[in-house]
Parts: structure tokens; sequence; C-alpha cells
């Protein structure tokens, strides 16, 4: 047996800090974010395939979850920073190898966009629904005749930003059970299956009528 | 260049001279450290080997820390020395994660930080900190490529071994056995 202490810890009380670095904040930050990645993913294909009509929960309902979800794992990602004044030095830089970089930049842009796709839709939701300024309508025409495209975009940012949590995880050396290939498609998929749980969730009473 | 460091386990008494040079030197703050020394047991009675290592970052030629760093604060300096800039570094964790060695500590004041091989000493000529206070000169400190520096001599004469290879790090940090 190997037996491994340390004789200088005595008086270094924060001697071995590392194992609790990451807090509560982080995996809900990753089930919030692979929640939406999921169903924006679904909203953005059933989009391209044209499916709009029959399957609005999809394509339009669930999708208002997403801007909650990705602003609130986004508050927990700025909670869990240690260094939190400096987090606007994600921006300043892009690096391939950083997976969490990828991450920073995805999420700048899929945010807005996911809030965008909500907006176009806002006015099925709630008839009522008034922008109040002039340019807001115009925004809103542009972004409606512009949601093929957005789609698209949704859909390849949705991917990346479904995978690069298992990717980040899966770049740690020193973690011998992450450090794997298979983590990030996992939890692509897992991100991806919530989504659909979500999206059926909200069909239950179509799907019961079907049934019947 | 390329920046490394010999350790003499057989030589090493773990007076934890090193630990306090450091906590000095680079003005660590209060209950932290850039450097440890661990002792190590092993075998069963009566046949137990001991172990004493003086141990700190790696300044891995392949290191996950600066790989994973999303901002670029940790970034590999001239010589092979991985450094940290306090002023880029978001105390995201991600480096400190990622190091297979426990090197790295958050610092009170949020950013991330770790031995330098006191890097201000070596661009002065000097030795770190912990290899001149040693008192059994049991560390050596030096460029690999110089066939005459310390380091190269004592891995010349000697057997030696890194930590966790299996990491993949290429840690350049040496353990004469
Ligand atoms: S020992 Fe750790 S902190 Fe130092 S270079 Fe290697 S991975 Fe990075
Ligand atoms: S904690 Fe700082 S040095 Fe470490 S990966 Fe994050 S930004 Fe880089």
């Amino acid at each position: 047996m190997k037996e491994e202490i340390f004789i200088s810890g005595r008086n270094i009380p924060y001697i071995d800090p590392s194992l609790n670095i990451w807090h509560w904040q982080i995996p809900v930050y990753l089930f919030l974010g692979g929640l939406a990645a999921g169903i924006l993913f679904f909203a953005a294909l059933y989009t391209i395939l044209g499916k709009e009509k029959e399957m609005p929960t999809t394509v339009k309902w669930a999708t208002f979850l997403v801007p909650v979800a990705l602003v609130l794992g986004l508050v927990a990602l700025f909670l869990d920073l240690n260094h939190k004044l400096y987090f606007w030095q994600l921006y300043t830089t892009i690096r391939i190898e950083s997976p969490m970089s990828w991450g920073a930049w995805v999420l700048m842009f899929i945010t807005p966009l996911s809030m965008v796709w909500c907006a176009t839709y806002i006015k099925e939701l709630i008839p009522k629904w008034d922008w109040k300024f002039e340019i807001l309508n115009k925004f809103e025409k542009l972004a409606i005749a512009n949601r093929k495209p957005m789609a698209w975009a949704l859909l390849i940012l949705s991917v990346i930003l479904g995978i690069y949590t298992g990717i980040l995880l899966s770049a740690f050396n020193a973690r011998p059970l992450w450090n794997t290939s298979i983590l990030g498609p996992l939890f692509l998929v897992s991100g991806l299956s919530t989504g659909v749980l979500l999206q059926l969730c909200g069909c239950r009473k179509a799907i019961l009528k079907e049934k019947r | 260049m390329r920046y490394a460091m010999a350790i003499d386990t057989k030589k090493c008494v773990g007076c934890s001279d090193c630990v306090v040079a450091c906590q000095t030197e680079n003005n660590v703050p209060h209950g932290y450290c850039r450097d440890w020394v661990v002792e190590v047991v092993d075998g069963s009675y009566p046949n137990l080997e001991l172990e004493i290592r003086s141990e700190r970052c790696n300044h891995c030629e392949n290191s996950p820390c600066v790989r994973c760093c999303p901002t670029g604060a940790s970034h590999y300096v001239d010589g092979g020395f991985v450094m940290v800039t306090p002023h880029k570094c978001i105390g995201c964790g991600a480096c400190i994660e990622s190091c297979p060695y426990d090197a790295r500590y958050s610092h009170p004041e949020g950013y991330v930080d770790k031995c330098t091989f006191c890097n201000h000493r070596v661009q002065k000529g000097e030795s770190t900190a912990c290899v001149s206070v040693c008192p059994t000169h049991c560390m050596y400190f030096g460029d690999l490529d110089d066939p005459s520096s310390e380091v190269s001599k004592a891995l010349r004469n000697r057997k030696y071994k890194t930590l966790a290879p299996e990491a993949g790090t290429n840690p350049q940090i040496f353990y004469l056995i």
C-alpha cells in the first residue's frame, strides 16, 4: 500500500483546495445549458424541415424557456468565477484550444439569438403584445422574414453549446474518468434528450388525444 | 532554452525550508503555498520504503492548464515557464481542475496562482528561491539544453522519474531515485 502525507501541510490549511474549486453553480449551468441546447436544436431542426404548423410546442412555445434557462445558467457561471470583475477578458480573445473559450463565445451569440427567436413568436403567444417602439416592430418583421437563416444558425450553435461542456471536462488530464472522448457526445445526447422530454411534456394533451 | 529542475529524493530530509523560502520570496498569502513536501511510504511492514519529495508546478511541456484557459491568462514564456497573468485571469478554475498535480490554488484576491520557477530571479541570473535555500543541496535547477548545467549533469548520472507520466503532460521536474 502507498501512503502519502503532506509533511509541510501543518501550517498551510489551504494546501489542497483544488477539489472544491467548482461548486453547485457548475452542475446547475451544465443542466440548464444542455436543456437550452436540446430545445433549440429541435426547434431549429423542425423549422428547417418546415413543420412549424404541425409542431407548435417544439418550434414555438418550448423555446420561451430557453432565454430564461440561459440567463439563469449565465448567472450561475458568473457566480462561480473567483475573479469576477475580469470576466470580460473572455471576450478579448478566441482560444481554439480551450473549450471554455468557445463556450463563452457561443453563449454570447446564442443567448440574444434565442431571445430574438422568441420575440418573433410572442405575438402568437400573447395576441395583445405591443412593442411600443416602431423600430422594434420593424425589427420583428425583419426577424420573422429571416426565421430560416436564424434556424440554421441556432442549429449549429446549439450543437456546439450542447457538446462543448463535455469536451471541456474531457480535456482535464487530471480526472481519468472524465478524460475520454465519449464525454462530449454524451453531454450532447443528454442535453438533446432533456430538451425533447420538455417538449413532449408540453404536447401531453395532444398526445393523449391522439391515443384516444 | 528549456528550464527544468531535478530533485534528489534520496537527499531530501523533508525540512520544508523550500516551502518557507517560496512563501517569503513570492509573498504567498498566509495559509497557502506554491510548493509543498510529501512523504510517501510504500510496501508492507517490515519491508517499507520511504520517499520524501518537494513538489510544485511541473511546468509541463504539454500542460492541460494552458490548454484549458479561456483567456490566455495561463501561458508559456520563453524557457518553458508556465505563467499566469493575474489581470487576465477570470478565476474560472478550469486550470485548477485540469492540473494532475494540484499545483494551482485560487489566490484570496480571486486569480489563480502557482509556482513561477522564480522567473523574476532566473531573469537576473539567479536560481529559484527553493533551490538556493535547500540545506542538503538536493535540488538542481537549470537549462536542459545546456549539457553543462547542473540539471543536465544530475540527470546524466542518476536514474530519475516524473510524476503521473500517464497524464501525458511531459513534466519538467525530475525526481532522482
Ligand atoms: S503542473 Fe499543473 S499547473 Fe503546472 S504546468 Fe503542469 S498542469 Fe499546469
Ligand atoms: S482560472 Fe484563470 S488562469 Fe485558470 S483557466 Fe481560468 S482564466 Fe485561465
